[in-house]
This record gives C-alpha cells, structure tokens and sequence, in this order.
C-alpha cells in the first residue's frame, strides 16, 4: 500500500518537472530570438538582428496596409534584419501601449498612431530613444521641421510621421444633394444648417456618424466647430487657464452640436456604430453626408458603387467666428519610435529601417495608398483619382490646428467623448452640465 | 484515509503549485490594487500619497453609482431569469416528450459553448437600428413606431444587454438543473402522483425542495457572474452611450487605462470587491433563511 503511494507521488513529481523543463525550454527560445543573437562569440555565421516591432500595421487594413507591405520590403531589402511584429487592433492599441509602456516592457520598435499627451508622457519618463543623432538623414527642405514637430518632445525628435491627416472632411452624396436642389456645398454655417433642416424636411438622415468609441465627434465636429468660432489656440488657452470650458467660446460649440443634434441632424444610432458601419450607410445612400477625417477616403474609394458620385467639402464658415476654412484641425500620423534601451547593433538596424520608411519612395506608396503625406516628394502619375479630387478641395487649407488629443490630458479627452455622447443622445446631458464636467476633470 | 493523515506533505506538495499559482495572480493582483488606490498615479510618474481622497471621490461620482446600479440589473436579470427559465427548459427537456431528444439539449446549450465576442457581434447586428432583424421584424409587421435604436437609447439600453446575458447564461443552468432532475428519485415521484400532486403543484412541493441545493448554488454563481459582467458591455455598447450601460468592470478599466488613472480605477476596483462581497453574504443569508 505504502509502495504503491510512494510510486503514484513520484509518476507525479516527474511529470510536473517535465512540464516544468518542457515550458522553461519554451521560454529560452524565445528569449534567444529576442536578443537576436547580438554578441554572441559562438556564432560563426552571419549575425541576423531581431527587432520586435508593436504595431497597428497589417496587410489588408485599407488604412496601414501601405505601411506593413513598406515594412515588408524593407526586410526582403536588408536579410540580415528581421522584424517580429506584433499586431494590435488599432481600437486596443492605446491601451496596449500604455500599460506596456507602464510596465516598462516596450519592445524595440514601437508604432505611434500620433503625437500627443500620451506619447509624450511616454518619452518624458525617458523610455524612449531621441533620434536627433539620425536627423541628418533627412533634409530639411525634403521634410520640414515644422511638419513633424508633434513628434518632438522637450526639444528632442522620437519619431518621424508617415501621413498627414485632417480630422474633418464632409463627404457627400452628390446625386442626393443635387435632387434636393443644391449643386454647391454652402460655404457659410448658417447656410449649411438651413440644408440640414431642408434634407431633413425631405425625409433624408443628413449626416452620417459613427461615435460608437466616441473619438469621432471630438475629431470630425468639436474640433472643426470651435476652430471656427475660436480660432486655431482655445484648446491650449483653454488648458493653460486663460479660458474656461464654461466661456462662452466653448460652450456655443456645445451649444451648436446639441442643435444639431435636435433638429435631427445625425443618424439615430450614431453613438452605436463604428465608422465602418456609418461608411456603409452614406455609400448606400442612407444618407447625404458624412463626416470623418481625411483617412475616411480610403473606405470610400475602395467600397463605393462603379456610379456612385462623391463630393468632398471643407467645414463651413461661422458668420462673426475668429476661425477661417483656410485653417483645418489635423494631426501627422504613424511614426515608428525607438526603445531607449536599444544596443548598438539593434540601434543601427532601427536607423536603416527608419531611413528606409521614411524615405521618398516609401512616401510615394503611401500617397498612392491615398494619404497625404508630411514631406515634399513628387507625387505619383498613377495615385487615386478620387484621393487626388480630395487634395485639390483641401488644397486651399494652409494652417493646421493641433487636434483635442494632441493638448488635453487623457482623463480631459475621455470625458469629453463621453460628453459629446451624452449631448447626442436623447435625453441626454445638456450643455451646461458638459462644459462643467470638463472644467472639474481639467482641474483635477 | 489514514495514509492522508500520515502523510499531510504529499498534500501539501500536491496544493503547492496551484497555491502559489494562485497567490501570485490572484491574491497579490487584488493586494496591490488595494495599495495602488491609496495613490494618485497615471502609471508613469511616481505616485502621490492621496489618502482616502480617491474614495472619497468615488463616493461622489454619480458614475460609478450607475455603473453599480446596473450591475445590480444585471444580477436581479440573471437571477430572476436564467434560473427560472433554466429551470423551466430542464423540465421540459427531463419530460417525456423530448427526454430522447438530445438535440434541444445541445441547441439551448449552445449559447454558453459560443464566445461571447461571436455573441455580442451576432446581437449587436440583430439589434442594429438600421439592418437589424429585430426593427426589421417590427417594420415587417408594421409596427414601425417599435422600431427604435435599442443600444443607442439610454432609458432601454442596459435592459436590451440583460436580454443577452439571459440569453446567453440560461443553458448553463438549465444543464446544472437537468443533472440534477435526473437525480430525482423517481419512486418519489410516483408516490406523489398517486396522492394527487401533478403539475404545478408536484414541481412546486416534490421536485424543488429536492433539488434545492442545486438551485442554491446556482444563485450564487449567477450573482458572481453578474458581477463580473465585463466583456459583453465592453465590445456590445463600451459602457456608452455616455456611461448609461456602463458596469463597475468597465467602468474601472476605462478610468484606469483610457483616462489613465490607475489610483483611482484600483479605488473602483476595491469598491467592486466589497460591494461584491456584500451582496453575496446578503444572498447566503437570504437563501439560509429560506432553506429553514
């Protein structure tokens, strides 16, 4: 009886140490492919760097696929350079970046979608390499220091951005418009207002949203809204204290997306769908307009009918307002930034990647992909015709405001989407209650 | 037995493992969240002593008082309906008309066996007020006043996620019940037919008493995963619009990592702790009442 207990604990015991070696050897594998072989004296051969890369990029995301099939070509270029990239759905990414970035596990290479309070925080607390030693690769007249300025942090450059993006273009149907009697989009707000209640009258849901994450209507209506009545500084007086959400600047872009709001201006479920779905429902005509950022075009371009007529507009004039429609709210997008504990083989293999995705050709992809991009680069003869449509409206946009995000602390930002959901939704939050929620969260 | 005895190392070695396993995910997690929640602290910059400020500012913050009154629909929607309902389907299933039929079983079982990623997407399209099939339905039949924006609206939204849920969790019970039933002694049974009790009455005074216990459990686990309710809301609504179907779970995750404020979502994480805690002695007490 005792023989037999002693033999049943040992099988035991045995078997829990082999699962024990077998994951212990799992892990030792992966830390060897991690630190890619550097300074490793036995290693005769030729040396291959690893870098791991996190990153929203993937090949058939309409909207990053450029940058993974650059990526992709930049590693059949350079073979003694291999990239291991995480893919994180871009929904997940800020989070995922910022709880890696808390934990201090950052990988080698890592993707910011854009500059702002986040990234910053990031390479304050000095987990970031600056590349300023790197800069000599890119002259000035081909990228421009105040084009990738929201990439550069107390002085010092991280990152170098891929794209250019305007948070607010209108796309609208122009068989629709035109039925209802307007062959040319108003330039003046009130004007628009009046088509909106016109459409309405008629029947047809106006504008299309799709607020389900809440960053659309802080980027494609707060932002344009208060640019207009403010000019291109409140966030940062704002932020600074000099005004308050409660003035009266803020508080009339509230105001005016409330109206808008009532007067039935949005799709019903606007809070309940995501961009996708709000896309789908302008292409099938269920509605007249729709409003998302520059990078809105590719989804449109790509899903459209053959027959199906796209106009692009710039965000009306406000009659008395401080802001012009030469001025557009716009961020510059998906810049690679380096770990700041990165040794030196791996360090030179970032900067040959970098070089390499930043460069002109790399550029030209990605305008073809349809993006604008920071750097002066001739633009390719075989780019999208309808991407191309986009530029020539947006070509009389000279300055660019920073974006909410780029200047608000996240707890501002993450009330302010809830507040902007709040006021579209009925029975919803007014816009008094808005503006003083926003106030505390700023003061805390 | 007596080996046992003699031998509480082989136990101890046996409990070890999933006891240290244990301990660091679970126990320590929940310890240093406490800690965490006496801080102000976005995760980069070294923390601030704040005190019992950050509950001191939960117990003002209107949100995460809705966000625990819905868990609270949560758990009245689970327990009110998945146990009744699976209860009910159980009997049907244990009856005479369907006892060969092991189809129904896997069909009002399937739910619980889907992902609920697969779940939440699938009701997200039949709720959608444009396509959906439910407005379609309604359109259908004319009843196009029906026909609203039933995630979008703030006064239904978290009543249309309860639908859900039950939808979702009612197989699992009606499985637990079912193993139950099949327990009963049938010799019971036909006593108690031939006194007179069928129907209602012979489910109400034979059967449940029989399977109290089981029934007891089941609360239980139902209140704790209502509690827990996280992963539906989170793809379904994200707790909007405008924090009306917002949960303590998502609630907490969306102040720590989107507001990046770890103090105080490990102050709402403690608080969901209690507050949990609370409510499952209150149900213990209420059901030992009951069994008396």
């Amino acid at each position: 009886m005792k023989m037999k207990w002693a033999k049943t604990f040992w099988v035991y015991l045995l078997v829990t140490a082999m699962i024990g070696v077998l994951s212990a050897c799992g892990q030792s594998d992966n830390t060897n492919t991690a630190s890619g072989n550097t300074g490793n004296a036995g290693n005769t051969e030729q040396k291959q760097v690893v870098l791991s890369f996190m990153t929203t990029w993937s090949e058939s995301d309409p909207f990053t696929g450029v940058y993974y099939k650059n990526a992709m070509a930049f590693e059949k270029a350079n073979p003694d350079i291999k990239l291991d990239i995480e893919t994180i759905p871009y929904n997940d990414y800020p989070v995922k970046l910022n709880t890696t970035a808390a934990g201090g596990n950052l990988p080698d290479l890592i993707l910011m979608i854009g500059g702002g309070s986040m990234f910053e925080q990031i390479a304050r607390s000095g987990a970031l390499m600056p590349i300023d030693d790197m800069m000599g690769n890119w002259k000035e007249d081909f990228l421009p220091s105040s084009k990738i300025k929201e990439f550069n942090v107390d002085g010092k450059q991280y990152g170098i951005p891929g794209e250019v993006s305007y948070t607010t273009v209108i796309y609208y149907n122009k068989k629709i418009l035109k039925d209802a009697g307007y062959t040319e989009f108003p330039t003046t707000y009130e004007a628009f207002k009046a088509m909106v209640k016109d459409l309405k009258a008629k029947n047809i849901t106006p504008i299309s949203y799709g607020n389900k994450t809440g960053s659309v209507l802080l980027a494609s209506l707060l932002s344009p809204l208060n640019e207009r009545i403010s000019g291109p500084d409140l966030y940062a007086k704002i932020k600074s204290g000099e005004q308050k959400f409660t003035d009266p600047d803020f508080m009339n872009a509230l105001k005016d997306i409330k109206e808008l709001s009532d007067m039935g201006a949005f799709n019903v479920d606007l809070n309940s769908i995501d961009n996708v779905q709000a896309t789908n429902l302008f292409l099938s005509g269920k509605s007249a307009m729709y409003i998302d950022g520059s990078w809105g075009a590719k989804q449109i371009s790509k899903d459209k009918a053959a027959d199906f007529e796209v106009g692009f507009a710039v965000f009306p004039q406000i009659e008395g307002g401080k802001g012009s429609m030469s001025t557009m709210p716009g961020a510059t997008n998906q810049g690679v930034v380096l770990n700041a504990k990165l040794d030196d083989a791996k360090k030179a293999a970032a900067e040959k990647f970098l070089q390499f995705m930043y460069s002109e050709e790399s550029y030209q992809n990605i305008m073809r992909a349809g993006n604008m991009v920071p750097a002066n680069v001739t633009a390719p003869t075989d780019i999208d015709p309808l991407f191309k449509e986009m530029t020539g409206v947006l070509a009389g946009v000279k300055g660019i405001t920073p974006v909410y995000d780029i200047v608000m602390p996240a707890t501002v930002v993450t009330a302010t989407k809830n507040g902007l959901q709040g006021l579209t939704t009925p029975g919803g939050s007014t816009p008094e209650a808005v503006a003083e929620d926003l106030q505390k969260e700023l003061g805390q | 037995m007596q080996m046992f005895l003699r031998h509480k190392w082989i136990i101890a070695a046996g409990l070890i493992p999933a006891l240290v396993i244990y301990t660091m995910f679970s126990i320590y997690p929940i310890l240093s969240s406490v800690y965490y929640s006496f801080f102000k602290w976005d995760g980069f910059s070294p923390k601030q002593w704040h005190g019992l400020q950050n509950y001191v500012n939960l117990i003002g913050d209107g949100v995460f008082w809705q966000s625990i009154r819905n868990n609270l629909y949560f758990v009245l929607f689970s327990v009110l309906g998945e146990i009744p309902l699976g209860l009910y389907l159980a009997m049907m299933l244990n009856g005479k008309l369907f006892r060969r039929d092991g189809i129904f079983r896997t069909v009002f079982f399937m739910p619980v066996v889907i992902s609920t990623i697969v779940v939440s997407l699938i009701w997200n399209m039949f709720y959608n007020y444009q396509f959906g099939l439910v407005n379609t339905a309604l359109r259908a039949v004319g009843l196009d006043h029906w026909a609203q924006n039933w995630l979008g609206n703030p006064a239904i939204a978290i009543f249309v996620l309860c639908i859900v849920v039950v939808w979702q969790y009612t197989g699992l019970y009606m499985v637990i019940f079912l193993a139950a039933l099949q327990n009963v002694p049938s010799e019971v049974l036909e006593a108690a037919e031939l006194d007179g009790a069928v129907g209602i009455k012979r489910t109400w005074h034979i059967v449940v008493p029989i399977i109290a216990d089981t029934i007891f459990a089941s609360v239980v686990l139902c209140i704790s995963g209502a509690l827990r309710a996280f992963d539906l809301i989170f793809i379904m609504t994200n707790g909007g619009p405008s924090h009306s179907t917002e949960v303590g779970a998502t609630y907490m995750f969306s102040q720590t990592f989107s507001s990046m404020k770890y103090g105080y979502g490990s102050a709402i994480s403690t608080a969901i702790i209690i507050i949990s805690f609370g409510l499952i002695i209150i149900s213990q007490f209420i059901l030992r009442t009951l069994k008396r």
